[in-house]
């Protein structure tokens, strides 16, 4: 049996007028902005009381703590066919939920004609529709596979893609290759050059970052490039220019080590320098491999994915396993856009990328990158309160990601369901802007925010 | 019109430029700013918009390229300088400047030393905020109504599970340290603890214990339902042990209603147990209140300020009971009008009137003397107007003496009034100036009556040291003619007095 407490401090919930009576005898105190939990409804308020228990709360901390013991080391670089278990000759991978074809949105449908004509499989629309419809050519979502795309997140069979192993549990999980700006599938456009680029990816990038790999031994370690990165002004989602450096300061020696000549050498570093994007392919991967890793712990209620194609989005809960929730994608109305464009021209939210999210980083370390502060609202200051907003809803934070330009206020990590749906704070996503219909790709940037249906329909279904 | 302006070595985030971008091109007469870096894809933007001259083809990735379509030269020269303001602008606020937190688990970690909290949320939605705040090892004063009683009983357990206090439901009042939580009084410091189900309850023991001189440890509230069976006394039994522990602490004051027998019974025993001197009060249930060896049992507030303090009678003011009106009233004044702003207080005169005078309640104790809302009695009538029915979208008679003074011009004005008796409770949490209003009401319902109207007799429930100050509050109340008494007690035993006088 413990006293009194020695002192008094208080936390004042409703009623402001107690605060002041408070401060008026000298008493430490701070007043919540309080609104009721759950948007008051009854059944998720009676759920979540079920869910209040310290079994869940260890089961969110043995989580978050598989999350964090991750060390994914970029291995190698295959062929999707070869790197892929499951991933059949005939089949291409799309970020997102289960999706029909004429359920896509516009972009990545483009994208999806993008790679098949990459492969060699149709000349344009009406032979995709046709062998779609044959089952020649089938669709399906790259978390099925353990695979992850960013945006459009299309992968064919022969696109080269990053090999990513989470080195103390051994999964692994694989994405292609990013292509950089303009016209490409990732964004759901695509011309003649588009289809060069990608078999340039295939012939001539991949067998030689594969060679340039043989030379780094165990591999390369994404998350000490991340946790260098987040101090330099990346917070790996929407900026990752710093990491592209640091990724590029250990790949320039391996593959002057290789037998390739002066002029490939120069076309690949050329390539990866030229898109301050080139490093996100490894954080994807990282990432999924460290979510997954932590995927079905019973009990769990912290979120292990995120994932939207553009018309809906889905959650996975570490404690219901083979289980994803979904609801509509969010709209990008919060969004900064290109001139000439505005939220009326934009495809929903869309991509795997959100697993950056799942495991802590991009909008949730959204104050390591001071520089797309404006998401936020514009100053540093809004960047940090969108980052303590963030730790409200997550189970930990992780000192290794702990951004200096927030004055090193460790990253919150491991998303918790019933705190998203107690509080009605969604994830922050960063993420791009596809437009809905042109095919002229990205026309814009900025955050989404999670739909919270999707976690609401989680938390009820949710075994208790 | 439409023109390009290059800025040399001007390199900014392109997110950053964005949003320079559309702010700028809000300006009146502006269609569109587009301030880009010149890399190379950028100067074809610039040149598909027909824009590319020698400036701009000698751009660099480090030069900013600054189009403005307008509809004349000067609302582009004001673009330009917005462009120019929101490059130099400071972003505003300080890396260090947040709001209020939005949770309860933010707040605690933002609060260095956080012991408690504080509800006075909604009850049906208090519970996931409570059991966060349990969670975060504070002491819970649950202020809220409406929490159910399995609720209760469920938030109670956790809490005892983790050897914190969870004060409440529905009891607004306690003292920890000396600090006022809520509404309570700021009473000198000393060697009395307090534990008890209702807020002014605590209030009034409290403040009698500073008027006797005494002081107070702590007062601690657990809400009007702990002792009963399906609550089981878990947080009375928590309170008591905490204040035995409590070096401050050497005498103990319990209040409350009746509780279930075997529940009551075990607390005393556990109090009777403990170092501490017990003075147990049962409103309307001391006579049945088990009986434990080493616990005094009294049946008043006054009582229990008297019993711990050692006294033996009210022999503060016991004189003024002897109530000389200084007129006569004519047979057809013969009633009794309380009008109560608390309600333990307004239960402590009903249970002095009985076996005295018929006293109509809306919180009778006796069944057949209950009246329903709004409670007007015709005869002798006390009504709590702080019951939950007066309260629903109204704030409480404490905070807010509209609905009191409306009932006090109404019984003024009633021929068949003699005395109407009022408490006025001070303290944080309770208003400025009730006194005031008492008298403002008193002055309205006196206006063009002949004979001044019922006699008007007070108790002021508070202390020097709160913000309305007793002494102050106590005078502007004779001023106007009220009789004032220093206990609630005193004041009923009075009016009974006035009302038997022929």
């Amino acid at each position: 049996m413990k006293g009194l407490a020695q002192g008094v401090a208080v936390v004042n919930v409703g009623l402001e007028g107690f605060a002041r009576d408070l401060r008026a005898q000298n008493v430490p105190v701070i007043q919540v902005d309080w609104k009721p939990p759950a948007g008051g409804v009854p059944a998720l308020i009676d759920r979540l009381a079920a869910l209040q228990r310290s079994e869940v709360d260890e089961a969110n901390a043995a989580t978050v703590k598989r999350m964090m013991d991750s060390r994914p080391l970029w291995r190698d670089v295959e062929r999707a066919i070869d790197a892929i278990p499951g991933l059949e000759p005939d089949t291409i991978l799309h970020s997102g939920p289960p999706i029909a074809f004429e359920e896509m949105c516009d972009p990545q449908q483009r994208a999806v004609e993008g790679a098949a004509v990459f492969e060699g499989w149709v000349s344009g629309r009406e032979e995709l529709e046709r062998k779609l419809k044959e089952k020649a050519i089938l669709l399906r979502p790259n978390y099925s596979l353990g695979s992850v795309g960013a945006m459009c997140g299309v992968i064919s069979p022969s696109m080269p893609v990053v090999v990513t192993e989470n080195q103390p549990f051994g999964n692994r999980s694989w994405t292609t290759f990013n292509e950089g700006k303009g016209n490409v599938i990732w964004m759901g456009a695509y011309d003649r050059a588009t289809i060069e680029r990608l078999r340039w990816m295939r012939d001539v990038l991949g067998p030689t970052l594969k060679k340039a790999l043989r030379f780094a031994g165990e591999g390369i370690d994404i998350f000490q490039i991340v946790a260098e990165g987040i101090q330099m002004g990346d917070e790996v989602h929407a900026r990752s220019a710093a990491c592209t450096l640091l990724l590029q300061r250990k790949l320039t020696p391996l593959l002057l080590q290789t037998d390739a000549d002066k002029r490939t050498i120069q076309d690949v570093l050329g390539f990866l320098a030229g898109n301050n994007h080139s490093f996100l392919s490894l954080t994807l991967t990282a990432c999924k491999v460290a979510a997954d890793a932590a995927h079905g712990i019973p009990g769990s209620t912290v979120v292990t994915a995120m994932s939207r194609n553009g018309v809906d989005f889905a959650v996975r809960v570490g404690g219901a396993p083979d289980r994803w929730f979904v609801a509509p994608t969010a709209p990008m109305d919060e969004a900064i856009y290109y001139s000439g464009y505005t939220a009326a021209d934009a495809a929903g939210d869309i991509g795997d990328s959100a697993i950056v999210e799942t495991v802590g980083l991009g909008g949730l370390v959204i104050g390591a990158a001071p520089g797309i502060s404006s998401f936020v609202g514009g100053s540093v200051a809004h960047a940090r309160k969108a980052m303590v907003a963030m730790r409200a809803i997550c189970v930990a934070s992780n000192p290794k990601f702990s951004p200096s330009a927030m004055d090193f206020m460790p990253g919150p990590i491991g998303i918790d369901v019933r705190k998203v749906v107690r509080t009605g704070v969604a994830p922050i996503i960063d993420t791009g802007v596809l437009h809905k219909a042109s095919g002229v790709g990205q026309i814009g940037t900025g955050i989404a925010r999670a739909p919270i249906e999707a976690f609401r329909r989680a938390l009820l279904a949710f075994p208790t | 019109m439409l023109q390009v302006t290059v800025k040399r070595n001007q390199y900014q985030d392109s997110v950053r430029l964005m949003a320079i971008s559309r702010e700028a091109g809000s300006l009146p007469g502006v269609k569109k700013v587009l301030a880009l870096l010149g890399t190379e894809s950028n100067k074809h933007v610039v040149g598909s918009l027909g824009l590319v001259d020698r400036d701009v083809e000698q751009a660099t990735p480090n030069d900013l390229l600054v189009c403005v379509e307008a509809s004349d030269p000067a609302a582009a020269g004001v673009a330009l300088e917005r462009v120019d303001a929101l490059l130099r602008k400071d972003s505003g606020a300080g890396v260090g400047e947040i709001g209020n937190p939005a949770s309860v688990e933010e707040a605690s970690s933002r609060l260095a030393g956080a012991s408690l909290a504080l509800f006075s949320v909604p009850g049906p939605f208090a519970k996931l905020d409570v059991v966060a705040a349990l969670e975060q090892g504070l002491d819970v004063m649950l202020f809220s109504d409406n929490v159910s009683i399995e609720d209760e009983r469920f938030l109670k357990t956790l809490a005892a599970s983790k050897g914190l206090l969870l004060m409440g439901p529905d009891c607004g009042t306690a003292i920890i340290h000396g600090v006022a939580l809520a509404f309570a009084n700021v009473v000198r410091r000393g060697d009395i603890g307090v534990v008890g189900a209702s807020g002014t309850g605590i209030q009034e023991v409290t403040c009698l214990v500073e008027r006797m001189g005494g002081g107070i440890s702590h007062a601690i509230g657990v809400g009007g339902r702990d002792l009963k069976k399906r609550v089981g006394g878990i947080m009375m039994s928590l309170a008591i042990q905490k204040l035995a522990l409590d070096p401050m602490t050497r005498r103990l004051v319990i209040v409350s209603k009746p509780g279930d027998p075997e529940v009551v019974r075990r607390v005393l025993e556990e109090a009777a147990a403990t170092r501490l001197e017990v003075v147990a009060c049962f409103l309307g249930g001391a006579e049945a209140a088990p009986k434990v060896p080493g616990v005094g049992i009294v049946d008043s507030l006054e009582g229990a300020a008297l019993a711990v303090m050692g006294r033996e009678e009210a022999e503060h003011g016991g004189r003024e009971e002897a109530v000389s009106s200084g007129r006569a009233f004519p047979p057809s004044r013969r009633y009794l009008r309380g009008l109560y702003s608390g309600g333990t207080l307004c239960y402590e005169a009903l249970l002095l009137a009985e076996g005295r005078l018929a006293v109509e309640s809306n919180i009778a104790p006796r069944k057949d003397l209950c009246i329903p809302h709004p409670a007007r009695g015709r005869a002798h009538c006390c009504v709590d107007l702080g019951d939950d029915e007066f309260t629903v979208g109204r704030p409480h008679p404490m905070i807010d003496s509209t609905l009191r003074k409306e009932r006090i011009v109404e019984d003024v004005r009633d021929p068949s009034v003699r005395v109407i008796l009022l408490d006025v409770v001070l303290g944080y949490g309770a208003s400025a100036n009730p006194a005031g209003d008492i008298v403002d009401a008193l002055a309205e319902g006196r206006a063009g009556l002949a004979d001044d109207g019922p006699m008007v007799i007070a108790h002021v429930c508070g202390t020097e040291g709160d913000p309305q100050v007793l002494g102050l509050q106590e005078a502007k109340l004779r001023e106007a003619g009220v009789r004032v008494f220093p206990s609630n007690a005193a004041a009923v035993r009075a009016a009974l007095t006035a009302l038997e006088a022929a």
